[in-house]
């Protein structure tokens, strides 16, 4: 799934990194918690997250994330649109709440991955 | 003057590292020549004249309040105010440079900032030292000394250079308790050196990982420590110690989803109870001792012939 594709399914505003509108995504996660993306370590993600603050930039960063979304439409300040610029990150924003993004990325064949055992 | 002529930027790779390598309390003079904020121009004059020393720091306690120069001394020998005090003349704006800061920060403020010394903060705030330009060119000729040692050495005793895959380096810096704002800066400098240093990505993610998960939680739960990268021949080092107060129950705090962060903590995208078993999850080996009242050290290694395997 590209870039693009996602920024259509989701409604999603562009806010910075529109230039990788082309690239192509395998996998999906969403959370709020970044050790909870630290323990999904995966090529071409992208990340759905209702935490909007540096922290879930650098954390998108450390881990190679080039597209990071937020969800339930809250808009970036202009710090963290900066930030993404630097980062070479894609960032954009989309009205639905966070089961309903990921929700419509699955239904549209977007999988997930990092599904572990409970013990 | 006070500029140091060395480019941050496209400098041998050999002086970067150094400039990496070596923080600012090592170059640093920790002997510091201060007067209080009640003390009269004129004495800080004398002390001045007395240390050669053309700056001195006002300190309330251990606190920097401000720094009056020799600039400022000669301005009120012209104006015949050489009897009031220095906390009614010093400069309080005072641009500082932390001692768990690269070298290269020093380098960058001198030639940002045309400032002929800069008073060097600990971690806790308090004055730690000075740092002048010619500190920072004495300590980088003496490290350079050092390193053209070693590569004579190894040219005369024709040792084959070193065979990892990356060029064996060492890089610390300190973090500071509930800094979030600087919080993961130093895992992004040791995944951006491995990076440069041509590192795979997969490995490069391990140890951001790692160093990440253990950074936050010294930021988190310690009174402030130290981050280690160490790279070898066929590892690299992870090391994560701190001050404490340690942890109580280590099995518990192995285990994935249980944390001890507060409400506050968790509204910033911590606490998830996932810090430690990443760590372990990412390495190829771990260890942690946390010792009742004393510090926690974390000790993890990522081996360059597993790949991630997730």
């Amino acid at each position: 799934m590209k870039v693009e594709d996602i920024v259509r399914i989701l409604d999603a505003k562009v806010f910075a990194g529109e230039e990788q509108l082309g690239l192509e995504l395998n996998s999906a996660c969403g959370a709020d918690l970044m050790s909870d993306v630290m323990a999904f370590v995966k090529d071409r993600v992208v990340l759905l997250t209702g935490l909007m603050n540096p922290q879930a930039l650098r954390t998108a960063d450390l881990l190679d994330i080039k597209v990071i979304v937020f969800v339930r439409g809250k808009k970036p300040t202009a710090d963290l649109i900066e930030m993404a610029k630097e980062m070479g990150m894609t960032m954009m924003t989309s009205k639905y709440s966070m089961f309903l993004a990921c929700g419509r990325l699955y239904e549209a064949g977007l999988r997930g991955g990092g599904v572990r055992e409970i013990d | 003057m006070t500029t140091v002529p060395i480019d941050t930027a496209s400098s041998p790779g050999v002086v970067m590292e150094l400039l990496y390598s070596l923080r600012v309390k090592d170059a640093m003079t920790s002997s510091v020549i201060t007067a209080s904020t009640t003390a009269r121009l004129r004495h800080v004059q004398d002390l001045m004249r007395e240390h050669a020393i053309t700056a001195v720091p006002i300190l309330d306690g251990e606190r920097l309040l401000g720094i009056v120069s020799i600039g400022d001394i000669i301005q009120a020998l012209d104006s015949g105010t050489m009897e009031r005090p220095a906390a009614e003349v010093m400069t309080s704006s005072v641009v500082t440079l932390d001692e768990d800061m690269p070298l290269s920060f020093a380098v960058t403020y001198f030639d940002r900032y045309k400032y002929g010394r800069f008073p060097v903060l600990a971690v806790n705030g308090r004055l730690a030292g000075i740092i002048t330009a010619s500190d920072v060119l004495r300590r980088l000729l003496i490290a350079l000394n050092e390193e053209i040692g070693r590569m004579e050495q190894r040219i005369a005793g024709r040792q084959p250079p070193s065979e990892g895959p990356l060029p064996s380096m060492e890089l610390s810096f300190g973090s500071a308790p509930l800094d979030f704002t600087r919080a993961g800066n130093i895992s992004a400098r040791f995944k951006k050196t491995l990076t440069e240093k041509g590192c795979p990505p997969t490995i490069a993610r391990r140890v951001a990982v790692a160093s990440y998960e253990l950074e936050l939680n010294q930021v988190i739960h310690s009174s402030g420590g130290v981050m280690r990268m160490r790279v070898f021949e066929d590892t690299i080092e992870i090391l994560a110690q701190d001050e404490g107060p340690g942890i109580p129950d280590l099995d518990l705090a192995m285990r994935e989803g249980y944390s001890t962060a507060n409400e506050w903590v968790r509204s910033l995208g911590f606490g998830a109870g996932m810090g430690l078993p990443n760590v372990k999850r990412v390495a190829d080996d771990f260890s942690i001792e946390s010792p009742p009242g004393k510090g926690t050290t974390v000790r993890a290694l990522i081996a360059w012939a597993k790949e991630s395997t997730n």
